[in-house]
């Protein structure tokens, strides 16, 4: 790989041993993809945070870069946490005190090598890419996002290649950097209604993570809000591999397809049967409702309190869990409280995917297919399919 | 059976032992847990050999993680490559292999033997059922 003269000093270890081993594992991995050089990235996002995910071992790796001097050169956020970062938890996600110290370690490590204070997967909201520009982000939700809706340029990086290529600015060109690797493979046509819920949009992404991996499909569905594109992208890169799609309308790539590409139809009958394989629990089964999987914006949490006073709701009969950015908290600490009143919990800086929930709880419901993907395999949670306002429409009193 | 499978080498090394396969692609995430499937087999210290991986950019802390703990697949052959299953394999040492025909993945099956050896970017794999 060709590297420039700045690159190989880094390599050499000239500007310190947490750079060096930054820049040892970004060029290995870049060699074994057949990368012939690095280039410049504006913004890493490291995934890989929750210490129930990653461990001793993960934690380990970040006190060795962090011990030996490591700093991000460019602007890097980082992913939710394995608790709640702010504001009291629900009891069933209430932490131990060994693993809330490991877990505040890994976000001291975090912000000691310059990350800033974001515990999010949906950093494109503390700061937009832009068209064209190049990033190293790992969280599978936030890469579709970013190449789907901003067409900015990331592949799906592991965990620790965000983290090295944070300290060293930049990552290896290869796969998506590169814009001949951009173009749709395969249009998917989606026969059916408008799509106006998170919970709709996310069965088509899990259907084409399931049936159109390693693809880059070109959308054609009735969707009506960036959040459908988002919920479609987390399920695409949960259920499967999808890096990148093309929709019209929100995607800035986006161009009418040659009619030489290959097509897949789904329709209504197709979206039935994939919920019925998806969902493994009842709506009555659910002792309680999680929804913001990827982060919802504070702005979703008001847009709930207001749907309860306009509803007059008391109270909701089982719990609500709303998972936010962990860096958005102070923006609805007041709310929150009386949220809590009606058994409305917000979560700041983690979600239930990377938490420890696995024991304490038998069945949950939840909007985000995302969320449906992991809960069985990583917790053994059965899951049931609902919307926000239908769960809040059937419990409440 | 015998195939000698001619691949594209990814991360070097050799490694000789026991299959598992797996027709599909993995989450190491939520589908990998104390180095077995959620089905329940064991991959720690098998050749594992898949379609590819799917999921989480977690993967290469869970393999990283299982590698220290022993437990990790003695060598990896998947169909279709994804850079986070070879910053993963990087991290843990671990032998990777690419581009087994998913026709091939069909006609073999656990308890086949193996024997990778990788030199990227070739690597080449014995597998004898």
């Amino acid at each position: 790989m060709y590297l420039s003269k700045e690159e190989e000093r880094i390599l050499n270890g000239e500007e310190g041993e947490a750079q060096r081993l930054a820049m040892k594992l970004v060029v290995r991995v870049g060699e074994a993809l057949g990368a012939e050089r690095l280039v410049e990235i504006s913004h890493a996002h490291a995934s890989g945070i929750s210490y129930d995910n990653i461990g001793d071992a993960g934690l380990e790796f970040l006190e060795t870069l962090a011990r030996n001097g490591g700093k991000a050169r460019v602007f890097a956020t980082f992913n939710p946490v394995g608790m709640c970062t702010e504001f009291e938890p629900p009891q069933r996600l209430r932490e131990e005190p060994g693993f809330i110290k490991k877990q505040l370690r890994i976000i001291k490590l975090l912000e000691l090598m310059g990350f800033i204070h974001s515990i999010t997967c949906i950093p494109y909201r503390i700061r937009s890419p832009r068209l064209g520009e190049h990033l190293a982000w790992g969280e599978s939700s936030a890469v579709a996002v970013a190449n789907t809706l901003y067409g900015a340029r990331t592949n799906r990086e592991g965990g620790p290649l965000a983290l090295a290529a944070a300290l060293v600015g930049r990552t290896y060109y290869w796969g998506l950097h590169l814009g001949e690797n951009r173009h749709p493979t395969i249009k998917l046509v989606v026969r059916s209604a408008k799509v106006s819920d998170e919970l709709r949009a996310g069965l088509i992404g899990y259907y084409m993570g399931l049936e159109l991996s390693d693809h880059i499909p070109l959308v054609e569905a009735k969707l009506a809000k960036e959040r459908h594109v988002i919920s479609m992208c987390a399920a695409a890169a949960a259920s499967g591999n999808i890096a990148m799609c093309l929709v019209k309308g929100f995607s800035p790539e986006y161009r009418e397809p040659s009619n030489s590409l290959e097509r897949v139809e789904i329709g209504e009958k197709e979206l039935v049967t994939l919920r019925e394989s998806v969902e493994t629990a009842s709506l009555d089964e659910a002792e309680l409702f999680f929804t913001g999987c990827p982060h919802h914006d504070a702005s979703f949490v008001n847009k709930v309190a207001d749907y309860i006073v306009s509803k007059n709701i008391g109270r909701l009969k089982r719990e609500m869990w709303i998972a936010i950015p962990g860096y958005q908290a102070s923006k609805v600490r007041d709310i929150a409280r009386k949220l809590r009143e009606k058994n409305i919990y917000i979560l700041p800086g983690t979600c239930i995917v990377v938490s420890r929930l696995r024991g304490r709880a038998e069945a949950i419901a939840t909007d985000s297919l995302k969320t449906a993907f992991y809960m069985p395999r990583r917790h053994g949670i059965r899951v049931a399919l609902s919307t926000a306002w239908q769960y809040i429409d059937k419990f409440s009193v | 059976m015998r195939l000698v499978l001619s691949l594209r080498g990814y991360v070097e090394g050799e490694a000789e032992g026991e299959l598992v396969v797996v027709n599909q692609r993995i989450s190491f995430y939520g589908e990998v847990r104390d180095g077995k499937l959620v089905d329940g087999r064991s991959i720690a210290g098998k050749i594992l050999v898949a379609l590819g991986t799917r999921g989480s950019t977690v993967a290469p802390y869970i393999l990283y993680g299982l590698s220290k703990r022993g437990l990790a697949p003695r060598a990896i052959i998947v169909s279709s490559i994804e850079p986070m299953l070879v910053a993963g394999c990087v991290l843990s040492s671990i032998p990777l292999a690419g581009g087994i025909p998913s026709e091939t993945i069909r006609q073999i099956h656990d308890g086949c033997r193996g024997k990778l050896v990788v030199k990227p970017p070739r690597a080449e794999a014995i597998i004898e059922c």
